[in-house]
C-alpha cells in the first residue's frame, strides 16, 4: 500500500482543523472554507471518492472543487439539493441555506 | 418530489400536523417542500424515488423536542421514521418503510457529551457523525480509537443502530453499545441499564443493569427514539500489523474461513477480518465500461487477465492485528504457521507505529472514510447498491456452497460477482454487493429480482440476513419463519402494546403495529 497522497493545498493538519469545524459550527460562522471542508471534504478532498469521480469525468486538474476557478453558485447549490452521478444529495439539516450560501461564495470567489 | 399523504390522513389534516410540529422545532425545522423530500428519498433506489416516499422531514434539537413531536403524532396520528443522519446507503438512505412518513432527522442533536480516556468509552447524541467524533479525538489528543463502516459518511449511532460493523477488535459496532436513552411511543423517556438509577455514575461502564437488559430491544427496532447512547471504544494500540496475501481462486475461501475463525475463536486475532474478493478493489478504481462495451457483465476470462496484469488473487486478505509489537509479532507467527497448511504463499507484512499516517483507504486503522462509496459508480449512470448479507455459521461446509450459489446467481443475472466473507469467530456475515446504474431500468429489475432470488436460495440453505433494505425487510422478515412466524408475532405484540397508535417507524424490519398492518408487502 502506497502513502496516502494529501493534496498540495490540504495539508493533513488543514483538512483535520477543517473537519474539527464540524463538531463545533459556532467556530465555522460563515466561513466558507471552513465549512466546505465539513460538510464536503470527506469526498472532495484529495483522494476522497467525489476528487476521484471528477478527476475521472473532468480530468485530474479539475478534480478538486477547492482548486477551481470554472463553477457557478447556481450549478453548486443544485447538484448539493439534487445529488449528481454519484454524489448523493444533501439535506438542509447537512448543509442548512446559509451555509451553502458561504460554501458557494468560497467555492466562486475565484471566478 | 411530490406529497405523498400518510395512508388515511387527508391534505388538511396533515398541514394542521405540521403545524404543530412548526410550534415545536421552528418553522425553519420542518422540511416539507417538494425539494425537502427529495433529499430524504433512497439515493440509491432501485426503482422510482418515491416508493418510499417521505411526506416531510422534521429536525428536532433536543430529547424534549423529540418527545414531543412523538406526543403530536400520537395526537395527529402521522407515522414517524426516526434517522440518526440518514446515511443508510445500500439500504434505504433516511427514506421510510411506509410511503407517506414523516423522517425524524435526528442530525442536530450532534453534541459529544463525555468521552472517558480511562474506561474507553463515549456518550454522543445521534447526529454526530464518525468525522465529528474523530475531530473531537483529534483536537482533544484523546487516546482512543472508534471503530468506521466503509461507509463514514454517516452517523456512529444510526450505523450502530443497524447492527453496522466495522474493522478493528470493536468492529461490532451494535455490541459497543452500554446504555441509552430512548423515547418511546408514547413520549414518556427512559434510561437503559444502570442508568435507570437516578445520578448513575456506571451507566456507561455496565451493560445489564438489574432485571431484563432493554438495550437490544431499541436496535433494529420501533420500539422506540434513541436519544443517546454510551459507546465503548478501543485505546489507541502502540503498533499494529497488517498480513497481506491474494489467495488465488474461488475456493479458497473454505479454508480461509476456517482457519481464520479458528483464530479467532483462540484470541490470536481480534479484530473480524473482511475478506473481499478482488472485484471489491476493480470496483474502486475503474468502471465496466473501461473494461468492456458489450452488453451484460465483464466476461470471466476478461476479469481473470485484469486480475493476472494486477496481480490480484481471487480473494483480498488483509489481517491485522493491535498492540504491543512483541505481542502482534508472536501472533503473527501462530497465523502464519496456521496458513502455512493450506498455502506456501507468503504474507506481505505491513508495520504501523503510533505516530505513523492512517490512510483513509484503510477503514482497519480506524479513521472514516467515504471512499468505499465510489464502488456504486461501477455501473455508470446514477449508481446504485445494494447489500445482501446472510449470516453463515463459519465452516467449509457453509461458506463454500453459498459461494458457488451465489455466483452462479450473479452471472444468471447479469451482474460480476461481488461477494466478501467478514469472519467473526463462530460466524460468517456474507455480504454481496450488487451495483447497478439506476438509469437504466432492466439493470435494476435484474438488481431486484437477482436479490429476491439470493434471499430464496439463502433460506433454503438454513440462512437468514442480519439486516436489509426497506425493499425487502419484510420479504427478509418472512424467512424467520418458526412455527408460523412466532417471533414475528412476538414482536407485533409488543409493538402494539408499546405504539398503539402505530406511529413509530411502521414496518420496519417487518414488523407493522395493527394499524397499518394490511400495508405488509405493500
Ligand atoms: C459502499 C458502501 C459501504 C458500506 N460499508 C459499510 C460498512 O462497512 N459497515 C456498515 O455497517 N455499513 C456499511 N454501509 C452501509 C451504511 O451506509 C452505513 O451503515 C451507514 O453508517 C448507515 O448510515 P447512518 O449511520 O447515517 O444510519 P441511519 O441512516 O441514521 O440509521 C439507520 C437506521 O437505523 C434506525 N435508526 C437510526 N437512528 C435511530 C434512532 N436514533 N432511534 C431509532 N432508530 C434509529 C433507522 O431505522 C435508520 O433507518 C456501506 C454502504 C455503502 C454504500
Ligand atoms: C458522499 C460524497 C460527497 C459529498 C459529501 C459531497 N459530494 Fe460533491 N460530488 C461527489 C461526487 C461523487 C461527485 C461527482 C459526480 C459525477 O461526476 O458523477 C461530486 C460532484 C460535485 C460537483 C460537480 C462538479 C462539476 O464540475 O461537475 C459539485 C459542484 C459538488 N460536488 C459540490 C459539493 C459540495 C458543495 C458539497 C458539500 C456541501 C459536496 N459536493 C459534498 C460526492 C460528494
Amino acid at each position: 500500500m502506497a502513502e496516502p497522497r494529501y493534496a498540495l493545498v490540504f495539508s493533513v493538519a488543514l483538512a483535520l482543523s477543517g473537519l474539527a469545524a464540524a463538531a463545533d459550527p459556532a467556530a465555522s460562522g460563515g466561513n466558507g472554507e471552513a465549512l466546505f471542508a465539513a460538510r464536503c471534504g470527506a469526498c472532495h478532498f484529495e483522494e476522497g471518492m467525489g476528487s476521484n469521480v471528477l478527476a475521472k469525468r473532468l480530468g485530474p486538474e479539475r478534480a478538486l472543487l477547492a482548486q477551481r476557478d470554472d463553477l457557478n453558485a447556481e450549478y453548486v447549490r443544485l447538484v448539493v439539493r439534487r445529488g449528481m452521478g454519484m454524489m448523493p444529495f444533501l439535506t438542509r439539516v447537512d448543509v442548512p441555506d446559509a451555509e451553502l450560501e458561504a460554501i458557494t461564495g468560497w467555492l466562486t470567489r475565484q471566478r | 418530489m411530490k406529497l405523498q399523504l400518510p395512508p388515511g390522513i387527508s391534505a388538511p389534516a396533515f398541514e394542521r400536523a405540521m403545524a404543530a410540529f412548526r410550534r415545536v422545532v421552528g418553522d425553519e425545522w420542518v422540511l416539507d417542500s417538494d425539494a425537502d423530500r427529495h433529499t430524504y428519498s433512497d439515493p440509491y433506489a432501485p426503482g422510482p424515488e418515491d416508493e418510499w416516499a417521505p411526506a416531510a422531514a422534521v429536525a428536532p434539537a433536543s430529547t424534549e423536542e423529540v418527545q414531543a413531536i412523538v406526543r403530536l403524532a400520537n395526537e395527529h396520528r402521522i407515522p414517524l421514521w426516526p434517522v440518526s443522519r440518514g446515511k443508510n446507503l445500500g439500504y434505504g438512505g433516511a427514506a421510510p418503510r411506509l410511503p407517506g412518513s414523516v423522517v425524524v432527522d435526528l442530525g442536530r442533536m450532534n453534541r459529544i457529551l463525555e468521552v472517558d480516556e480511562q474506561l474507553g468509552y463515549c456518550v454522543i447524541e445521534p447526529g454526530v457523525s464518525f468525522y465529528d467524533l474523530q475531530a473531537y479525538l483529534d483536537d482533544n489528543k484523546i487516546k482512543l480509537w472508534q471503530s468506521v463502516p466503509g461507509n463514514g459518511w454517516g452517523s456512529v449511532v444510526g450505523n450502530a443502530l443497524d447492527r453496522g460493523f466495522g474493522y478493528t477488535p470493536y468492529g461490532d459496532h451494535t455490541a459497543n453499545i452500554c446504555g441509552m436513552e430512548v423515547v418511546l411511543p408514547d413520549g414518556d423517556l427512559i434510561r437503559t441499564g444502570m442508568g435507570a438509577i437516578e445520578g448513575s455514575r456506571s451507566w456507561h461502564v455496565h451493560k445489564y443493569g438489574y432485571g431484563p437488559a432493554w438495550d437490544q430491544l431499541f436496535v433494529q427496532s420501533s420500539y422506540g427514539i434513541v436519544t443517546r447512547v454510551g459507546m465503548w471504544m478501543m485505546p489507541a494500540p502502540e503498533s499494529s500489523l497488517l498480513l497481506a496475501m491474494n489467495p488465488p481462486k474461488g475456493e479458497d475461501i473454505g479454508w480461509l474461513v476456517e482457519t481464520i475463525s479458528q483464530l479467532r475463536l483462540r484470541g490470536v486475532i481480534d479484530q473480524s477480518p473482511f475478506l473481499p474478493c478482488s472485484f471489491g478493489k476493480l470496483s474502486l478504481i475503474a468502471q465496466r465500461a473501461d473494461l468492456h462495451d458489450g452488453p451484460g457483465p465483464v466476461p470471466e476470462e476478461k476479469l481473470a487477465e485484469f486480475y493476472e496484469k494486477e496481480k490480484l488473487g481471487f480473494w483480498i486478505v488483509g489481517l491485522r492485528l493491535y498492540g504491543d509489537e512483541s505481542v502482534t509479532r508472536a501472533r503473527a507467527e501462530l497465523i502464519k504457521k496456521a496458513f502455512a497448511r493450506h498455502t506456501d504463499m507468503p504474507f506481505h507484512e505491513i508495520p504501523w507505529t503510533a505516530g505513523d499516517p492512517r490512510p483513509i483507504y484503510d477503514p482497519s486503522l480506524a479513521v472514516p472514510t467515504a471512499m468505499p462509496l465510489q464502488m456504486s459508480n461501477w455501473a455508470g449512470g446514477r449508481g446504485g447498491h445494494l447489500s445482501f448479507s446472510p449470516v453463515l455459521p463459519a465452516t467449509s461446509k457453509d461458506v463454500l456452497p453459498q459461494f458457488h450459489r451465489s455466483r452462479e446467481r450473479y452471472r444468471e443475472f447479469g451482474f460480476e460477482y461481488y461477494g466478501s466473507f467478514t469472519v467473526s469467530g463462530r460466524t460468517a456475515t456474507n455480504i454481496n454487493m450488487i451495483m447497478y446504474n439506476r438509469d437504466d431500468a432492466d439493470e435494476v429489475r435484474r438488481a431486484r429480482a437477482l436479490f429476491d432470488v439470493l434471499t430464496e436460495d439463502a433460506h433454503k440453505a438454513g440462512y437468514g440476513e442480519y439486516r436489509a433494505h426497506l425493499g425487502w425487510m419484510d420479504k427478509v422478515a418472512d424467512t424467520f419463519d418458526f412455527n408460523n412466524h412466532a417471533l414475528r408475532r412476538l414482536g407485533e405484540k409488543v409493538k402494539d402494546a408499546l405504539d398503539p397508535n402505530g406511529i413509530l417507524a411502521p414496518g420496519k424490519q417487518g414488523i407493522w403495529p395493527s394499524t397499518y398492518r394490511s400495508h405488509r408487502h405493500g
